[in-house]
């Protein structure tokens, strides 16, 4: 993973209520429950392509009272397991 | 033969218009037994046709059933695709996923449930094991299956994704090894065109609609015939637009050894549904056949297997093809023992047909 | 004698029904039209148990399933002889032993619907209805969805469904299809001494699913087949011997995968699926409700209809 990928959600549809998020997956058929912090992200990259960099940023917003590092492992660990679900693609 | 419901709207869909409510029932009834009614939806929406409530909810349900298999059709490809990215062939896709793929009309409200891939035989075992690396299984664990495929015919066993539950067969040819006449299948791919963006290959026209002739008329049940039928109806009006095309066919089908299955599709086709076939392309693909034999079992068979479609003779009609088809697929000392046995697991209840 | 309109099943005499069902008797099962015909005559009892308020079709009409029931005509009719199902001509299932044709009929035309009405996201699941408000409670093995179902209709709640809820892609509602509620093992026992007026059909032996019986359903549900009602309620009853009675929220994200998963047609629908269960849960209130006492149970449904 380079500072110039690019990330993006495959086709998926959102629905959230409070702290849970439901994503379907509209290309395999799959229906996922995601806590807040995923749906969030997953969400905001089936509407736009987004750096590593902005992902980031809007972790950091999302997460708050944690370490960089705690960030960047959370968003490896997001994208590790997003794109081996499908559900993300990189640039 | 009495021309049925279902061919008479196909052929003329605006006749709807006139229809009262139990014609429409039948209408519904034999596109369903026949497997075309999304298709039938298709036309009918194409025409924009007013139709009752009740019969357009049924027309609805299977379009939305046709539209789930197409999106999940996409997906499986892709995931074939990933699968077998490693292995230096062409990716030639087969019969539905073929027409799906190549945008050809004879996909508009089908389903298609299994994927057909074509390989060169020596790099089977290298497709099968990436496959099965990615998750599919072999579903036919019997012995003599195994070998029933392996030595005889011209797949490998068909084999299932473990948590797709979706089905591919694998071929190194469009005929059984032990068919007399079985083509060239390396001509089969040298002829392969790539669809545009995309990383897919499938046959050229020709041979697109020359596979669809020898599965058609090698096949021993009927119960989609009417399908099969159609899809060669429409590739063949969609080629036909091309001016080269009917010599192309011709000649193709006599490089490849299968001038007879052409000959039934163009007669066929051509009395079934009206395909419109130069009369010198007919008289071309003529053969040395007893035609009248061969047209009171076909001009049966190949009709929807509706009560409404069938006469005294079509169940006999189908039980001779049923036993044509082993006759051209294996010879007697093989077919023989096969048949037994097949009938022996249907009577035990380990085959469902 | 109830004042029912002249073109209802129970107009017709019990031989002119069987001469009806050898030729094709015609007649509606909530927004279906039902073409049933049969040389059996136990079926004829069914029928005439079960389906009286059922209407009969006018002539000339579009029939959704073309259903027939028959002995297939080998040796076997004369020893341990069969029934089977056929859908025009097509049977998706294995014969079963004759006794069992009434049940068959029923399991065959729950197939019917939930293989061919794709206008609907079917759920495996009760729907019931009371003050206008539709309660939907799907119905895993050992839930008591049936037994709760069937207490609540007694009770005067008008039954939508006792198996097959459908919910319309097109305007969010609850269709019904009022039918007779299967009802298994001890549970016709729990329902025939709760309700000792209760009409059931043949009560049959030793199917796969156990003794299997039917309760006639209400003849106003049944009048009430074509009118749609939208659902206010999405609980998941799950009976267990002497537990107590409670109702605990269940998020709507928990509701939707699991209502998903008790759906026929969820995968087949697609996105059209994942959209019309979103609007389900969340125009629903979702619970979990464990339970042991079927009169607290029904207090605590009849409380919940006022919310």
């Amino acid at each position: 993973m380079t500072q110039l990928t690019n990330y993006k959600a495959t086709k998926i549809r959102c629905r959230q209520w409070q702290d849970d998020y439901v994503i379907y997956d509209q290309l395999s058929g799959d229906t996922h429950v995601l806590d807040v912090v995923s749906g969030e992200l997953i969400c905001a990259l089936s509407k736009q392509t987004m750096s590593r960099a902005k992902l980031l940023a809007l972790l950091t917003e999302l997460y708050v009272d944690v370490t960089e590092s705690e960030i960047e492992s959370y968003l490896f660990d997001f994208i590790e397991k997003f794109e081996l679900l499908g559900l993300l693609i990189s640039e | 033969m009495k021309r049925p419901l279902l061919s008479c709207v196909m052929l003329n869909p605006k006749q709807v218009l006139e229809f009262n409510l139990p014609q429409w029932d039948l209408l519904i009834r034999q596109a369903r037994r026949a497997n075309v009614l999304a298709s039938l939806a298709e036309l009918l929406d194409a025409n924009a046709l007013e139709i009752p409530e009740r019969a357009r909810l049924h027309l609805k349900s299977a379009q939305i059933h046709a539209d789930r298999f197409n999106i999940a059709l996409a997906f499986e490809i892709t995931c074939i695709e990933k699968a077998l990215k490693d292995i230096p062939i062409a990716l030639v896709l087969l019969k539905g996923s073929a027409y799906f793929m190549a945008g050809n009309n004879a996909a508009k409200g089908r389903v298609f449930s299994d994927v057909d891939i074509l390989v060169p035989e020596q790099q089977l075992m290298a497709v099968e094991m990436a496959l099965t690396n990615a998750g599919w299984m072999t579903n036919t664990l019997d012995p003599y299956d195994q070998k029933y495929y392996r030595l005889w015919m011209h797949e490998i066993p068909p084999l299932r994704h473990l948590k797709r539950q979706t089905s591919i067969d694998v071929h190194h040819n469009i005929l059984p090894k032990t068919t007399c006449i079985c083509p060239d299948a390396h001509k089969l791919l040298l002829g392969a065109i790539k669809v545009p963006e995309s990383n897919c290959w499938v046959l050229a026209p020709e041979d697109r609609v020359l596979h669809s002739a020898t599965h058609l008329f090698h096949e021993g049940e009927f119960s989609q015939g009417f399908r099969d039928l159609r899809d060669l109806d429409h590739l063949l009006r969609e080629f036909a637009t091309s001016d080269d095309f009917w010599p192309k066919l011709l000649l193709r089908a006599i490089e490849l050894q299968q001038q007879i299955p052409l000959f039934y599709a163009l007669r066929y086709s051509h009395q079934i549904l009206q395909t419109p076939i130069p009369e010198s392309v007919l008289e071309a693909s003529k053969q040395r056949i007893n035609t009248t034999l061969m047209d009171a079992l076909f001009l049966r068979a190949l009709l929807p297997d509706h009560d409404s479609c069938n006469d005294k003779w079509t169940r006999l009609a189908r039980s001779l093809l049923f036993i044509r088809s082993h006759y051209l697929k294996m010879p007697i000392y093989l077919m023989v023992p096969h048949l037994l046995r097949k009938t022996y697991r249907r009577v035990i209840g380990k085959e469902l047909h | 004698m109830s004042n029912l309109p002249i073109s209802n099943i129970a107009s017709l005499s019990k031989s002119q029904l069987q001469q009806a069902i050898i030729k094709g008797l015609d007649f509606k099962v909530g927004c279906f039209n039902v073409r049933l015909v049969s040389p059996i005559v136990e079926l004829v009892t069914h029928l005439h148990h079960l389906y009286g308020a059922n209407e009969l079709l006018a002539k000339e009409d579009f029939i959704d399933f073309h259903v027939q029931l028959s002995s297939p005509s080998t040796l076997r009719r004369y020893f341990r002889p069969q029934v089977n199902f056929f859908l025009d001509g097509y049977a998706p299932f294995k014969p079963l032993p004759y006794v069992q044709a009434s049940a068959l009929f029923e399991w065959g035309l729950n197939w019917c619907i939930a293989s061919h009405a794709n206008q609907y996201l079917i759920i495996h699941a009760a729907v019931v209805e009371r003050n206008g408000q539709a309660f939907i409670l799907p119905g895993t093995p050992g839930s008591g969805k049936s037994t709760l179902c069937a207490a609540l209709v007694n009770q005067g709640w008008r039954l939508l469904s006792d198996e097959m809820t459908l919910l319309s892609t097109h305007d969010g509602q609850i269709y019904p299809v009022p039918r007779p509620i299967s009802l298994k093992n001890q549970s016709i026992d729990v329902i025939k001494k709760r309700s000792p007026q209760s009409v059931f059909g043949q009560i049959v032996n030793d199917t796969v699913k156990g003794t299997v019986g039917h309760l006639c359903p209400p003849e106003l549900s049944v009048q009430m087949g074509e009118y749609p009602v939208f659902a206010a309620k999405l609980i998941f009853p799950k009976y267990k011997q002497g537990a107590e009675t409670e109702l605990s929220t269940l998020s709507k994200s928990k509701a939707l995968l699991r209502a998903a998963g008790d759906c026929f047609n969820y995968n087949l629908l697609g996105v059209q699926g994942f959209d019309s269960l979103s609007g389900l849960v969340e125009q629903c209130a979702c619970y979990e409700f464990h339970y042991s006492n079927l009169d607290e149970a029904l207090i605590l449904f009849t409380e919940l209809s006022h919310q």
